[in-house]
Formats: structure tokens, C-alpha cells, sequence
């Protein structure tokens, strides 16, 4: 009757939630601690992957929380799409623990840090997987503030107020999805995924329908940091250290972009064409002033953080088009960048172990001192610049030929420079950081931070060897949440309690 | 929705977006409070006119005209997480003043 793969969703969601009330009990500091850790986020991705295996025969988990079936209960539903995010979610989270082990080896580590992590993963599993709006509300909470507590715990006490305008503009969002659940109820009488789409396709063209996308498109959007709202984040994550930077960039703007993709493909209508047509606009904009912003700044963490907001763009560009081949472009896109940019942090955090500093003028001859970690910098620089053959090429060729299909020309061409820009700002940290005299002096144990990067550098690495079969199964996953019956046949299929 | 529930929603979302783009953090804080109060009172306004309908409780053996019960829970899940928000943002502005003397202006 109870299938395993039933039990994967809940057992992603509950596993991480139990491991950080272990660690909040288990105080002391110790190796042991960061073993445990990282032997839970093993068996985190095993499960995951376990559960992407299944998904990919076109099968739809669906798991009921307490057994109460689907318009009534909290639901669980794992798909392709929700499959694939998490497995690399859960790749970046494992690569960051163990190297904030040996980031933290010298320096006094808080205790209450890798609790907090669990506590954010719990959080991001949870939007990943649930299948009910309120539901989701509570998972961006606990990610939201887990991801807070971590910031103020581990930046500089003199660099606080530069997250107070993260702080304020999630807060504002996360009120104003309260509002957003509040109308999804008032309007279809659902709170259930499923069930809301399924009363929102025939009120398709309504005002209602509109209020709901735009609401979507603006707390999303501010999560995924789209154009107007984006300057929350270039302030704050360059006050993070490498490994927690790289864990945020990677992963929390990418669960934004994930529930729109979620809720704009699997919930609302298809046919809110002067909300694509704002998102397209949004995009262009989004693309051009992220790595604008990138060509001027001077600190290696300042840099990524702005290219996370250029290839929000790209994302958004795709989601804009709103085609089945766009989308999958898009999730191709997003899932290369989980990988690159956490590493592509990770990796330059090297530069600040070696020199106290991250600022570029400070740095130099690190490819004296990293051979190996620059090497690898080296080729996550060219794959997020889109270097042929490496995995940023296809998700941008995705993208970027579905557009020339569709004739964005202008969206195009400046998809197109902004990747030149982009390549000329990885060129700039290279330059700057990698080579010229060396500026520091000792030998330096980078072993642990490299070996640790090395995990998210081979995954990214497969992406692009194997990059037919992450391809086609990106297209599987957009095909799947394009047919929205089949998630909704798939929710209503299962009983349990309830009528 | 009825209208003077209109108006008090009304009232606390425009005091909070006032309140939210003053320059003291303090007033900040207060903004978000009246921003999570708007909120929940959305909510609660959602169920609908409470007028000729009963409470649902089922063992009063009563059938029919129930108030919709769902937006209550959804309001107790929302006044604890807002409250938890509150919390840390207090915090934060707690750190922020102690550790500057200066006014928090940008680098």
C-alpha cells in the first residue's frame, strides 16, 4: 500500500528538520558535529536522487501530510521539476557545510550555525515540494528567517546594517504573500495548488486572475531579485563568509525563481500575455544592470553577487517567453547556475582565506598559491561567461535559439551583451586576483576549501558531458508542469482520509 | 467584504507604508507591525459577513451556516510567524544601533 517513494518528499522534509534539533542539543563543537552533518546531507542527496530516478519514468509523488486527502489536507507532490532542484540544492548544501569546516578550523565557530543551516535546508525543501499555497508560505518563512538569523550570527557586527534592506524588503514580501494566500482563497475557494487551478482556468481573463499573477510575479520576483527590487542583495551577501555566500547565492534566489515557474505554469492560467510581456521587459532589465553593476564593482563577492542578478535575467527571460522549450531552457539555466555560482563563490572565498581581504586590489599571484583551485576557478569563470562547451553555453543556447524562434530581437541582443559583460568581469577577478605578483606570503591549508569546491565544480562539470540527458530532461520536466491536468490528476488520484 | 472592514484594512496599510519609508528604525518596526495586523485582519476578513451564521462546532449537532473556519487557522499560523519576525527584527535594530555610532548611513 505505502510505496517508498511516497515517503521521499516527507522524509526530505522531516530529515533535516530533526538533524537541527540534534545539533541545537548537541552543543559542543567538535569534528563529529560536521561529520554527522555532512553524513545527513549525503543521505539527503541520495534520497533525492532516488526520488528524480522515479520521477523521470513521468511518475508524480504525491504525499499526504497526516492522510488527509488533497482539496482539504497539506500535500507533498514531487515531480521532475521539483525533483531536479532539489538534487542540486541539496549537492550546494553538502559542498558548503564541509567547507565552512575548514574555513572555521581556525577561528571560533558558533555553535548555533549548522542547526541554522538545517533549519534553512528544512525551509527550502519545504517550498520546494508543498502543494499547498499556505504551505508554502510557512516553508519561504522558515528559509527566510533561518537565512536571517545566519546573517546576523556571522557577518560582522559593523557591516549589520547593510542586511537591514534585506530584512525589510523579505519582511514586506513575506506579509504581502499573507495577503496574496488570502486572495487565492477568497477567489477559487482552494488553497491546494491543484485546486485553485483548477477554478482559475475558467476564470481565465478576470481581473482576479491578473491581481494574483502580478502578486506573484512582484514577491517572487523579489525573492529571485528581479530589476527594481534587486539591490537588497548586492548589499548584503558580500558581508557573508565564502561558504554561507555561496549557499545563499545558490540556492535562495533560485527557490524564488522556482515557486514562479511553479506557481505561473502549474497554478495560474496560461494566457496572462501582458504579464509575460512585463516580465520580458523586466528581464532585459534585470540581465543589463546586474552585470553593469558587476563591471564596476571591486570585491570578488561583490562581482558574483551582481552576475547573480544578470542571470536572474536569463531566467526570467526564459519564464517571459512561456513556452514549453523556453522553460526548460530556464530550468537548465538555473539549475547550471545553482552549481557554478555556489562554487564560483566557494572557490573565490579561497582568495579571502589567503589574504584576509576580498577586495581585488589587495589580491594577486593566486594562481601561484591554488594551482588546482584556480584551475577550477577558471572553468566555473568560463561556464558562467558561456564559454562553449561548458554547461552556461547551453542554457544560454536554450534560451537565447527558443527567443530567436519567437523573435525577441531586442531581448536577444541584450541577452547577448550582457554575456560579453559578463565574460569581461570573470576576466577582471582573473586578472586581478589570479595572476600578477604574488601579494601574501606562507603556506596556506587550502586543501579542505578546495577538495570541498571540487564536489559542485565534477557535478557542474556533468552537466555539460551529459548535457543531452539534462536536456531532454529539463524539457520532460516543463512538458509535465505545462499539462497542468497531469498534476492535478496526480493530486486527486490519491485518497486518504477526509471525503 | 464589508465596508468597514474595507476601511480598517484600508487604514492600517496605508499608516504602515507610511510608517515603513521613515528614516528612524523604530518607526520602521512599528510599520511592520501594522503591516502584519493589516494582514491578518485581510484574513479574517476573507470568511466573510459573520452575520446569521454560527460558529462551527460540530458537536452542537447543528448542520448549515457555518462561518468558514480556514482563514482563523491560516491567521494563527500568520500572528505567530509575525511575531517571530518582530523578534528578530528588534533584534536586529538592537545590534545595528549598539554597534555604530554613527547614524547607519551606507558605505
Amino acid at each position: 500500500m505505502i510505496d517508498t517513494f511516497t515517503l521521499i518528499p516527507q522524509a526530505l522534509v522531516v530529515l533535516p528538520l530533526l538533524c537541527a534539533i540534534i545539533l541545537i542539543l548537541w552543543r559542543r563543537t567538535s569534528v563529529y558535529r560536521h561529520v554527522f552533518s555532512a553524513v545527513i546531507l549525503a543521505v539527503m542527496i541520495i534520497l533525492s536522487f532516488e526520488g528524480l530516478r522515479h520521477t523521470l519514468d513521468g511518475e508524480i509523488s504525491v504525499s499526504l501530510v497526516g492522510g488527509w486527502t488533497a482539496p482539504y489536507g497539506i500535500i507533498l507532490v514531487m515531480d521532475t521539476l521539483s525533483a531536479l532542484f532539489l538534487l542540486s540544492v541539496n549537492i550546494v548544501f553538502l559542498s558548503s557545510v564541509i567547507y565552512s569546516f575548514y574555513e572555521d578550523s581556525s577561528k571560533v565557530e558558533s555553535s548555533t550555525r549548522l542547526p541554522l543551516i538545517f533549519f534553512l535546508q528544512t525551509g527550502v525543501t519545504l517550498s520546494l515540494l508543498t502543494g499547498d499555497f499556505f504551505n508554502l508560505f510557512v516553508g519561504i518563512e522558515v528559509m527566510l528567517c533561518a537565512s536571517y538569523s545566519l546573517m546576523a550570527l556571522c557577518a560582522s557586527k559593523k557591516k549589520l546594517f547593510r542586511m537591514f534592506d534585506y530584512m525589510t524588503l523579505s519582511m514586506t514580501g513575506s506579509f504581502l504573500l499573507l495577503v496574496m494566500a488570502g486572495c487565492t482563497y477568497a477567489f477559487t475557494g482552494h488553497l491546494n495548488m491543484a485546486g485553485a487551478a483548477s477554478v482559475l482556468i475558467n476564470m481565465a481573463g478576470s481581473p482576479q486572475v491578473y491581481i494574483l499573477g502580478f502578486l506573484t510575479l512582484l514577491i517572487f520576483g523579489l525573492k529571485a531579485g528581479i530589476f527594481p527590487l534587486y539591490f537588497w542583495l548586492p548589499d548584503s551577501y558580500p558581508i557573508l563568509p565564502p561558504s554561507l555566500a555561496g549557499l545563499f547565492g545558490g540556492v535562495l534566489t533560485k527557490v524564488g525563481y522556482y515557486i514562479l515557474i511553479r506557481l505561473f505554469v502549474t497554478m495560474l492560467p496560461h494566457n496572462l500575455d501582458q504579464l509575460y510581456l512585463l516580465a520580458g521587459v523586466i528581464a532585459g532589465f534585470t540581465m543589463f544592470f546586474g552585470v553593469i553593476g558587476a563591471v564596476g564593482k571591486q570585491s570578488i563577492k561583490g562581482i558574483l553577487s551582481y552576475h547573480i542578478l544578470s542571470q536572474t535575467g536569463y531566467m526570467i527571460f526564459g519564464l517571459a517567453m512561456f513556452t514549453p522549450k523556453a522553460i526548460a531552457g530556464g530550468i537548465y539555466f538555473a539549475i547550471h547556475n545553482i552549481l557554478v555560482k555556489s562554487s564560483l563563490f566557494l572557490l573565490g572565498g579561497i582568495g579571502q582565506h589567503c589574504f584576509g581581504t576580498d577586495s581585488l586590489k589587495k589580491m594577486g599571484g593566486l594562481w601561484q598559491l591554488i594551482p588546482v583551485g584556480g584551475f577550477l576557478f577558471f572553468i566555473q569563470a568560463m561556464s558562467l561567461a558561456g564559454i562553449p562547451p561548458l554547461s552556461g553555453f547551453w542554457g544560454k543556447y536554450l534560451i537565447i535559439l527558443e527567443a530567436i524562434n519567437q523573435k525577441y530581437w531586442i531581448l536577444t541582443s541584450v541577452a547577448v551583451a550582457t554575456s560579453f559583460f559578463t565574460f569581461f568581469s570573470m576576466i577582471k577577478i582573473w586578472t586581478m586576483a589570479f595572476m600578477g605578483p604574488v601579494k601574501s606570503k606562507g603556506p596556506f591549508k587550502t586543501t579542505g576549501l578546495v577538495a570541498s569546491s571540487l564536489v559542485l565544480v565534477i557535478t557542474s562539470l556533468l552537466l555539460f558531458l551529459c548535457a543531452e540527458f539534462f536536456m531532454e530532461n529539463s524539457t520532460k520536466a516543463s512538458e509535465q508542469i505545462f499539462d497542468q491536468s497531469l498534476y492535478h490528476q496526480a493530486v486527486y488520484a490519491k485518497t486518504g482520509k477526509g471525503v | 467584504m464589508p465596508l468597514d472592514m474595507l476601511i480598517v484594512i484600508f487604514a492600517f496599510f496605508s499608516f504602515s507604508t507610511y510608517l515603513l519609508l521613515d528614516k528612524s528604525l523604530i518607526n520602521i518596526i512599528c510599520g511592520f507591525v501594522l503591516l502584519s495586523s493589516g494582514a491578518n485582519v485581510f484574513l479574517l476578513s476573507i470568511s466573510g459577513d459573520p452575520d446569521q451564521k454560527i460558529a462551527p462546532l460540530l458537536s452542537d449537532g447543528a448542520t448549515g451556516n457555518f462561518v468558514d473556519p480556514l482563514p482563523q487557522a491560516m491567521i494563527l499560523t500568520a500572528i505567530v510567524i509575525g511575531l517571530g519576525l518582530l523578534a528578530l527584527i528588534s533584534t536586529l535594530v538592537y545590534l545595528i544601533i549598539h554597534s555604530s555610532s554613527t547614524e547607519g548611513g551606507k558605505e
